[in-house]
């Protein structure tokens, strides 16, 4: 099964380069390492074991890692805070970016309803009211709708939220991590992307939803602590929070089941959905980006403001690249390969900002 | 990309970060943290088995690195010394040291092979091959295991996992080594085993 090129495997699959690749390919490794694979016939088939076998292993690593909750991240972002905070340092520390968050005021204020909420939730035990925010850190964006009509979020990886009025949500901006989390704060629908390998949950008070790929909407009222989930399409798996185990005492939804959570303390009620406006998707047709001629710089501008990320154009070169394009499926990670496809510009993420290098634009 | 922040490029990222934060900037301090926190979270949960520990030691070190900014290396490989930082913490606390003392003891009697094969004939309903390495992971030493770790899933190079395990840069490469051929072996083995019985282990020596 395996001859001499056993050597030649040891070393390949302990080769920090090609795991890197093979873990998170990008353009540059993706042509370092074909154009190796090319150069002799016999890699191919040593090329497709080593990466067998990292690929198995970084999986199980994955499987096996224990990964803290995001209550635990931010907790301790508040407990490091509190004890970082010395009045003597008086440099113009730039606290908060103000021009970077598009609403004011309002969604300030909506962020600190929200968190209070939250951390009620998350602590029954330890009453203690959070303290208002000093520092919010750039990668959690805050949506709030103040408006008296719904409004439509288009999350990064492909997800579209109908916020109702008087409700907030807040999520990393990027989207990025190993699952996909959203807070909720009041009620909306969510039209969730699929993608298997990364959860979606939103927690709303103190129940959690999680899914893969459906169509739901949640109603919760912070004051009675009343959550429902309503499900349009797809399966979608409902527990409280403060169970340590989603095994336990959870309840699976199918299409047209709703669950009713009165309180924090009865069992929740599984039911037809009677309201059928609660599952009726009014979201529009998906938003299809048809470029023609357009500049780059332009692209990347209706794309930053449709899925609320920056994304700086950095190293652009003095005359225009021009790009006719079609941009309709996908995230916002599948667009901006495409992109690279047809273009070559590269792209990648840093303090939660997109940089896309266009010196390559053809 | 789906990565989380593991394997994000972190060629520099960090370290503008990292020199902003060294000069007293609090936000900078704040994405480090957001950055880094995770990982740290999943290492230390490797580490230590006590969850609150963790997060104290978390806790601490991020405290204790505001409180020293001003006298911190402005040049450092920012993500293995955070990591190194940690271990090194929730070790110094106690009932670790104990694990690590005798490494090469512990590697040659987790490498039992015997042991390997009951376990996968125990479990002989984890076909899939992820199963299977996980099961062939849990043979190796914890220190084998670590370095496996901080390798394939934290995306260290050699040097880095030396540094962060406190050893030379060759016993790391040993470990990984050791760690992987073991794993190979079990690998080919569990793949044949079902129609090559004993066979298996000459796949490799």
């Amino acid at each position: 099964m395996i001859g001499a090129d056993n050597n030649e495997l040891e070393q390949l699959i302990q080769n920090d380069k090609f795991i890197r690749w093979v873990i998170a390919p990008d353009a540059s490794s993706d042509q370092y390492w074909h154009s190796w694979q090319n150069e002799y016939y016999s890699r191919k088939e040593l090329v497709e074991e080593a990466k067998q076998i990292v690929l198995s292993i970084y999986r199980s690593e994955a499987a096996n890692t224990v990964n803290p909750t995001d209550d635990i991240i931010r907790q301790s972002w508040q407990k490091i805070n509190n004890q970082t905070q010395n009045p003597e340092v008086s440099k113009p520390v730039r606290t908060f970016r103000w021009y970077k968050y598009a609403a004011a005021a309002a969604v300030i204020i909506a962020v600190a309803i929200t968190w209070v909420k939250l951390g009620s939730a998350i602590a029954p035990v330890n009453q203690t009211v959070p303290e208002p925010q000093t520092v919010q850190t750039k990668s959690e964006i805050v949506i709030s709708n103040s408006e008296s009509r719904d409004k439509i979020i288009n999350l990064p990886d492909g997800s579209r939220i109908i916020l109702a009025k008087s409700s907030a949500i807040t999520y990393n901006r990027l989207f990025n991590n190993d699952t996909r989390e959203i807070f909720l704060s009041g009620e909306a629908f969510f039209e969730v992307a699929k993608d298997a390998t990364r959860p979606f949950y939103v927690y709303s008070g103190n129940v959690v939803t999680k899914v893969l790929g459906t169509s739901f909407r949640i109603v919760s009222d912070s004051k009675t602590d009343k959550v429902t989930v309503a499900v349009k399409t797809g399966k979608v798996t409902v527990f409280r929070k403060n169970k340590e185990q989603e095994d336990k005492d959870k309840y699976i939804l199918k299409p047209s089941e709703q669950l009713v959570f009165e309180n924090v303390k009865t069992n929740p009620l599984k039911q037809i959905v009677a309201n059928k406006a609660l599952i009726e998707n009014n979201l529009p047709a998906v938003t299809q980006f048809d470029f023609e001629s357009a500049s780059l710089p332009s692209i990347l501008e209706a794309l930053s403001k449709h899925y609320s990320v920056e994304i700086v154009n950095s190293n652009s070169r003095p005359e225009p690249c021009l790009v006719t394009a079609s941009l309709s499926d996908g995230s916002l990670y599948d667009k901006l390969n495409f992109l690279h496809k047809v273009t070559g510009i590269e792209y990648y993420v840093k303090n939660q900002v997109i940089y896309v290098d266009s010196k390559e634009c053809k | 990309m789906r990565k989380g922040m593991a394997w994000e490029k972190r060629v520099d990222s960090s370290s503008e970060l990292w020199r902003n934060f060294c000069n007293g900037d609090k936000e900078a301090f704040a994405d480090l943290y957001q950055i880094y926190a995770r990982p740290l979270f999943s290492y230390g949960y490797r580490i230590s088995d006590n969850e609150n520990q963790v997060k104290d030691a978390i806790q601490d070190l991020f405290v204790e690195l505001w409180k020293s900014r001003e006298n911190l290396d402005q040049a450092v490989n920012v993500k293995s010394y955070l990591f190194k930082s940690l271990r090194y913490k929730l070790i110094r606390q106690g009932k670790f040291s104990t694990v690590y003392t005798s490494e090469e003891l512990m590697d040659q009697f987790m490498n039992n092979e015997q042991s390997v094969e009951s376990v996968i004939s125990e479990k002989e309903a984890h076909r899939e091959r992820t199963a299977q390495v996980r099961l062939a992971l849990e043979t190796l030493s914890a220190r084998q295991q670590e370095a496996i770790s901080l390798k394939f899933y934290h995306g260290f190079t050699n040097e880095e996992i030396a540094s962060i395990m406190a050893v030379n840069y060759q016993s790391a490469t040993n470990i990984l080594h050791r760690a992987l051929l073991s794993l190979r072996k079990h690998f080919t083995c569990a793949a044949t085993t079902s129609f090559l019985g004993f066979f298996c282990f000459l796949d490799f020596f």
